[in-house]
């Protein structure tokens, strides 16, 4: 199961990663990646918070 | 005496002139009426009793109030020569023709040149007899029989006659057909037709020239003989699609169409399920490590590499799976093609394939939200054997098709999928189907191969040939979509040059030298930091890219703030890549 955990700049949330790979996607409605993202959360799915 | 020869009239001078009060003689008269009775005979009678004897010159002057000529040896009135009298046959018949004129024509003479309106249009050999002068042919370019249809119906045929049969002039000049078949083109069954006479112009009134047939046409702008320029000019593009079918730009809507091109490199896995291949090629699977890819060096004639698939792992698809190779084409590109309209425009689709199974299978056309697609089945005839297949589809005048930088259409092979797929082929659906359930389940086959090349999807109706481009051109055409920056194994310089924003962050930005279609998402391998005096293992990218640059934050730790240093290798072979896929 494909698990996203999300990163900031500044205390911001501007990308996602996905667990276990090294891989950054950013917030852009045109990107399929982000848009795959998008259909898992609703899904009901919740990423994981960004690191402090 | 009576006319001297010169056309004075003398009287006899014997016992003349008379004198008063003297008796006449009548030797001097008698001779007197004969000399009068041979000048009133030999005069022209108005009543017609006479009959001329010789030439009468005319000195310029005019015969007036002439009656039109009825037989062929009747002086010629002039209006009859403006009318056309001369020239003019009444014709009945559609093959044998009888002809009339008036006056009747009494005989045949090479040169003759006579014109006639037909009055049915002919379906064969055609003759004439003209007053029944005689059973003549009536022939094209020489003696070449006239074929169905040289004569048009009410159309105005011109024939000379060559001593031994009536030649058709006019053969070129075809008559349009009857208005009762509007649309239809004029043909030709002869092999040396022509449209029109030289050195006039053809001029098309709100209408196409069609080349039309069950083989092939070519319509030729021909060389000049002498020297000049022969310019085919079109017109603005001020309406829609000027240059139907064969835009001679970018006529391969597909990218990477020969394999040429693949940055993530030469041998492929699907081992977290869909994956993609050569550059822009994709195999969409729901099941992992089912299909292993290489760019193959085995390929068509004419082509170098080919994307080449095989079973890694037998698969009989449930009813949700699906398998296949796809490719994506961006909404700006195929927007001309006017889909979602009443003027959605055909395309054709063809490509080389091979396959170790022979069989019907699927390609398709899907839009971007899935709820339009066309199947068009192919069948691999041949086993182990490169063929190519062509398959032409109907422009979609239903549905949204895309016109930006999403996804327009979206083009693959069915390579197994699940019935949940399964269509009806040769016709737009409402909904996500691309496969016939006939269609080879090849997933389904234990080391079963497939290799693709040639791919091209073009405006129109008819495949061309496959539109080559410059491997520059087509790597450009790629990296809209990915780019990757490697680096081989201890290279002493990096792929990125940043600084560090803080001890635990490091940021790389650069250019994008092809703007990309969206922001892209990045990933890396093997990467670090090195800023002269240490290297830091990078932890984990955060992208802050555009669709015109590429930017990333790497994290890692102890780094010293604010100084410069690079992103590369962290001693094996390492990459960067930007993906901004369909």
């Amino acid at each position: 199961m494909i698990q996203y955990k999300l990163q900031q700049i500044d205390g911001r949330d501007v990308a996602v990663t996905i667990i276990g790979q090294n891989i950054s996607i950013p917030f852009d409605p045109d990107n399929t990646d982000y848009q795959d993202y998008l259909a898992w959360l609703a899904e009901g799915n919740t990423p994981i918070p960004a690191d402090e | 005496m009576s006319y001297n020869g010169s056309g004075t009239f003398q009287i006899n001078t014997s016992g003349q002139p008379v004198v008063t009060g003297t008796v006449i003689s009548s030797t001097a008269f008698n001779s007197l009426t004969a000399d009068l009775a041979t000048g009133l005979s030999t005069a022209i009678t108005k009543d017609g009793q006479t009959t001329v004897t010789a030439n009468i010159p005319m000195a310029n002057f005019k015969i007036t109030g002439l009656g039109a000529a009825t037989v062929g040896t009747d002086a010629v009135r002039y209006s009859q020569i403006q009318s056309g009298t001369d020239k003019l046959i009444t014709v009945t018949g559609t093959d044998t023709l009888t002809g009339t004129m008036t006056p009747a024509l009494t005989a045949y003479a090479a040169g003759n040149q006579f014109s006639f309106v037909a009055a049915n249009t002919n379906t064969g050999a055609v003759t004439i007899n003209i007053d029944g002068v005689g059973v003549k042919s009536i022939t094209k370019n020489g003696s070449t029989a006239l074929a169905a249809g040289d004569l048009t119906a009410n159309s105005i045929a011109l024939i000379e006659y060559d001593g031994t049969r009536f030649q058709f002039l006019n053969v070129g000049n075809v008559v349009g057909p009857a208005s009762s078949t509007a649309n239809a083109i004029p043909t030709f069954s002869g092999t040396t037709g022509k449209l029109l006479q030289d050195n006039t112009k053809v001029k098309i009134v709100s209408n196409n020239i069609t080349m039309d047939g069950s083989t092939s046409g070519t319509l030729t702008v021909a060389a000049s003989a002498v020297s000049g320029t022969n310019t085919l000019t079109f017109p603005a593009n001020t309406g829609t699609a000027i240059l139907d079918y064969s835009t001679p730009a970018f006529r391969n809507r597909i990218i990477n169409g020969a394999m040429a091109i693949s940055q993530r490199g030469t041998s492929f896995t699907t081992s977290s399920g869909s994956a993609y291949m050569v550059d822009r090629w994709q195999v969409g699977a729901t099941q992992v490590s089912k299909i292993t890819g290489t760019q193959s060096t085995t390929s068509a004639t004419g082509f170098t590499y080919s994307q080449s698939l095989t079973v890694a792992s037998a698969f009989s698809s449930g009813a949700a799976d699906l398998f296949y190779l796809t490719q994506g084409i961006e909404g700006f590109n195929i927007a001309d093609l006017g889909w979602g309209t009443a003027n959605a425009l055909p395309i054709t689709i063809s490509f080389w394939i091979r396959s170790s199974l022979t069989g019907t299978y699927s390609a398709f056309v899907r839009n971007l939200a899935r709820d339009r697609s066309y199947i068009a089945t192919f069948t691999i005839n041949s086993a182990n054997t490169f063929e190519q297949k062509t398959v032409t589809i109907p422009g979609d005048t239903s549905g949204t098709w895309a016109t930006d930088n999403t996804e327009g259409i979206n083009f693959g092979i069915d390579l197994g999928s699940g019935t949940n797929y399964n269509g009806t082929a040769s016709t737009w659906t409402g909904s996500n189907v691309f496969r016939t359930s006939g269609s080879v389940s090849w997933v389904a086959n234990s080391s079963a191969t497939l290799f693709l090349t040639g791919v091209q999807l073009e405006k129109g109706s008819t495949a061309t040939s496959f539109d080559y481009r410059a491997y520059g051109t087509e790597l450009a055409l790629c990296q809209r979509y990915y780019i990757k920056w490697t680096q081989t194994a201890n290279s002493s310089w990096g792929i990125f040059e940043g600084w560090a924003r803080t001890t635990a962050s490091f940021r790389a930005t650069a250019p994008l030298g092809i703007p990309m279609r969206a922001s892209p998402t990045s990933s890396y391998s093997n990467v670090n930091i090195n800023d002269g005096g240490a290297a830091y293992t990078v932890s984990s990218f955060t992208d802050l890219s555009t669709a015109t640059t590429f930017a990333v934050q790497a994290a890692a730790t102890g780094m010293t703030q604010y100084r410069p240093g690079s992103l590369g290798s962290n001693g094996s072979a390492a990459y960067i890549d930007a993906s901004a896929e369909l």
